[in-house]
């Protein structure tokens, strides 16, 4: 920094945080999740697919089910709304062919099971519950309180796999899912099951996906992901906003390509399993997330360059991998046996979202960016208003953070030795950089 | 010149770094509240409390928690009394408001494990509705196998037990408000304290309770009248018992309050006799096996409070809510001693006033309820 930029930077930091303290939320809302699970298992024997579910009750509300008493399901009666339910499952949980053609559910039976019935474990258990004699027509069931067992037939594809889609009770929204085990046999000749968690935000699962439709889907998931994952946005933002001018571009891919390096290394490393699993991990990283566009946001504000930059963008780079990681980890299972090729596909997506918004943005800073002033003032609104939103999401992260870390009740583990010789080797390395760009004089003012 | 000072003051940074490690390295375990020695007796598995549990609207606070349950889906249900507040605690409610805060609480408050509620039942009044009579002072929560929640009470009125669907649908009630006829009549209630359902004989089992020196049996379904017994296995008594005196004999019948009943998958039914200090166990036919006793001079509330098993397979530990030494004690159920206990008096998080109910979910996790000035739910982590 030089000293006539002094004053100006603190102006800046001043007019900063004020911005981000005075901002700050004074009460947080909370959400109240109530996700309502139907185990599912499929499996083709005998030339066709047979398909068990678990339905709560509560999802047979619109059906107007008859009922005694206070409210107890009339067994002697209810017979009819069953079938309606089951039917109404087969056409609500649709499969369909690698074609696209829609497979004709057949109902084969349906039972109705208690609340404390845990009998939908596997394949066999659940087979046998559907299977099982009905309740006895004086049981009390109330009409909200257990569920309905339902078994559906489908005429199996005769080439390639399945595909099925969630819209069970669509007045419940994305609150509904399955928890698909589709079950096929191994070489050995033994049953295996992927497990896929699809709600009505999945649009249609591929349960036996081919590599085409498994690059496509991770692909476009990776585009989505970077495209609404605002805290990567404003991240991105904040690294290019100093530099936003085409004569910059080759400043700008250093950058860029730092940041790419660095989350493809996280992102599949944690993807394949090496990443700690404790609790605290997450909320550790998207704390980092968060604290990464404040701190390059402050930078922004204060000094930037170009040599500092690069390797800021590959040090917080590592920490937004892992939350792509996050992101990623609970759908891979739909990748079914191709995952190398699906972590491949989402990273790709991810840098083809990331490579379409600097597209996007560059060649709007360059037109605000026509004197060195004018550089400087779209810098400072940007970083502040990047900041700003920063400092919202850094809060309750930091929050939920102290609470794992102080409800996991242990000095950190053992493998947190990695962690400390990098976060070493980090600062050492701004120093040394700080330094260097000092007496090389590269640095870019902003 | 300036580098050097940069130099200096990079080093200085890489020290506190090296210095954090250390201190980190150093570090023992964590447990809100204070040390944990002074929670604890001796050996491992400390229960964490988690400071944030649970989450309420920002205008709503909860009077004493008199009873608490864990659900087949680890869902937490909260009974506490929102007419227990005072105009200064509900001020919001007042003609005019007097403050910005609070309304009560309803008494029904259900929450996940993560703290959120999820749904409530009733207002500041209580939860009356046509059919059954709510109590005057809530006392007592338990959520069966079939989703069915019952409710309790001790106002000097309350001789009734009530049967709810989970939304709140009532379902059946036990006993008649304002009418009991002692420990031995089979059709009234004497301000029963807390019951449980056994999932295998779908059977309600009543710890009667405040007024009440028995345990009673009802079929959950019709309520039928199964089987009763008092302490020892022994046809109940309501003669007076006198105070407790430590050191005495054990005397034949419960005192009051019969505080809590609790019954293990293989066959045992525990009964926590409070102001006795005294755990009973019997067979579900009320035949009597054996007893411990607990902190036993204790005196004034007693020592055993509510019950809880834990939730591996064997049900190897029982927990004891001791509300008078303030502390969760855990009990070899085989062994009937205690191994261990965690909490203290004391009003930081972790710490308890008059510890009323323990139960714990599948996970291990304990959550407790907190009456007369306690106030409180809170939750344990066990790591």
């Amino acid at each position: 920094m030089t000293p006539a930029a002094v004053p100006r930077f603190g102006r800046r930091i001043a007019a900063f945080l004020a911005a981000a303290v005075l901002a700050a939320p004074v009460v947080q809302a909370h959400d109240i999740p109530d996700e309502v699970l139907i185990p599912v298992f499929l499996r083709e024997t005998d030339g066709e697919l047979h398909l068990l579910a678990r339905m709560p009750l509560l999802l047979l509300a619109a059906l107007n089910a008859p009922k005694w008493g206070a409210g107890y399901l009339d067994l002697e009666r209810v017979d009819p709304t069953l079938r309606r339910a089951a039917e109404a499952f087969g056409a609500e949980a649709p499969l369909f062919d690698d074609d696209g053609a829609l497979l004709p559910p057949r109902v084969e039976g349906y039972r109705i099971a208690l609340p404390w019935d845990r009998s939908f474990t596997s394949w066999e258990a659940a087979r046998q519950a559907v299977a099982a004699e009905p309740l006895p027509p004086d049981t009390q069931v109330f009409w909200n309180q257990g569920f309905l067992d339902l078994h559906l037939v489908y005429p199996a594809p005769e080439t390639g796999g399945v595909s099925m889609e969630c819209g069970v009770a669509p007045g419940f929204g994305d609150r509904v899912a399955l928890d698909v085990i589709h079950e096929t046999r191994g070489e050995d000749g033994e049953w295996d099951g992927d497990l896929f968690h699809i709600s009505v935000r999945e649009g249609r699962v591929a349960l036996d996906p081919s590599a085409l439709q498994a690059f496509r889907a991770f692909a476009r998931s990776g585009v989505e992901h970077i495209l609404t994952g605002w805290d990567h946005l404003l991240f991105l933002l904040c690294l290019i906003a100093p530099f936003g001018s085409l004569p910059h571009l080759k400043r700008l891919l250093v950058i860029v390509t730092g940041f790419t390096v660095a989350h493809s290394v996280t992102l599949v490393s944690a993807a394949l399993g090496h990443a700690p699993e404790a609790a605290w991990f997450p909320p550790l990283v998207e704390s980092v997330v968060a604290l990464s566009i404040l701190y390059t946001a402050a930078e922004n504000l204060i000094s930037a360059s170009v040599g500092r930059r690069t390797v800021l963008a590959f040090g917080f780079g590592l920490a937004h991998g892992f939350g792509f990681a996050f992101a990623l980890g609970e759908s891979l299972a739909f990748a079914g046996d191709h995952i190398p090729l699906a972590l491949f596909s989402f990273n790709l997506g991810v840098e083809l979202g990331q490579a379409a918004v600097v597209v996007a943005i560059l060649p709007l800073l360059h037109l605000l960016s026509g004197s060195d002033r004018a550089r400087m003032a779209v810098n400072a609104v940007l970083s502040v208003f990047a900041g700003h939103a920063a400092w919202h999401l850094l809060e309750p992260r930091l929050a939920e953070l102290s609470r794992a870390w102080v409800l996991s009740g242990e000095a950190m583990p053992s493998w947190s030795w990695l962690l400390w010789p990098l976060g070493v080797a980090g600062a050492a390395g701004w120093v040394v950089v700080t330094l260097r760009s000092r007496r090389s004089g590269t640095r870019s003012r902003c | 010149m300036k580098n050097k000072r940069k130099m200096a003051l990079g080093a200085l940074l890489l020290m506190a770094v090296v210095a954090l490690v250390g201190c980190q390295a150093g570090g023992g375990s964590t447990d809100a509240g204070g040390d944990a020695a002074d929670m604890t007796g001796a050996g491992s598995g400390v229960p964490v409390v988690d400071p944030a549990w649970p989450t309420l609207p920002d205008d709503w606070l909860m009077g004493e928690v008199a009873g608490i349950a864990v659900d087949m889906n680890d869902h937490i249900w909260v009974i506490q009394r929102p007419r227990s507040l005072n105009a200064d605690e509900a001020g919001l409610m007042q003609d005019p408001p007097l403050t910005q805060c609070c309304i009560p609480a309803p008494p029904v408050l259900k929450f996940d494990a993560d703290g959120n509620l999820l749904d409530s039942w009733g207002d500041h009044t209580g939860y009356a509705g046509e059919g059954y009579d709510w109590p005057s002072s809530e006392h007592g929560i338990f959520v069966d196998h079939n989703m069915n929640v019952w409710v309790a009470g001790n106002g000097p009125d309350d001789h009734q037990v009530i049967k709810f669907s989970a939304d709140g649908t009532f379902l059946m009630q036990i006993g008649t408000s304002g009418r009991t006829e002692g420990s031995n009549n089979t059709e009234f209630l004497g301000r029963p304290a807390d019951m449980e359902v056994d999932p295998e004989t779908n059977e309600l089992y009543i710890a009667d309770g405040y007024l009440n020196k028995r345990v009673i049996v009802f079929d959950a379904e019709s309520g039928e009248y199964k089987r009763h017994w008092g302490a020892y296995g022994n046809e109940p008594s309501d003669d007076d018992t006198g105070a407790f005196v430590p050191g005495e004999d054990p005397i034949s019948q419960f005192r009051t309050p019969v505080h809590a009943v609790r019954i293990a998958r293989d066959g045992m039914v525990y009964v926590a006799d409070r102001v006795n200090n005294r755990i009973q166990v019997f067979q579900k036919d009320g035949t009597y096996v054996d007893e411990m006793i607990v902190e036993g001079n204790t005196l004034g509330n007693g020592s055993t409070w509510d019950l809880e098993l834990s939730p591996d397979d064997a049900q190897s530990e029982l927990y004891n809510a001791d509300g008078a030494n303030q502390r969760i004690q855990i009990i070899d159920r085989q062994a009937l001693e205690v191994t261990n206990w965690f909490g203290r008096r004391g009003r930081h998080s972790g710490m308890f006033h008059w510890v009323h109910n323990v139960v714990v979910d599948s996970q291990g996790n304990f959550y407790t309820a907190e009456v007369n000035q306690g106030r409180r739910a809170q939750k344990f982590v066990v790591n």
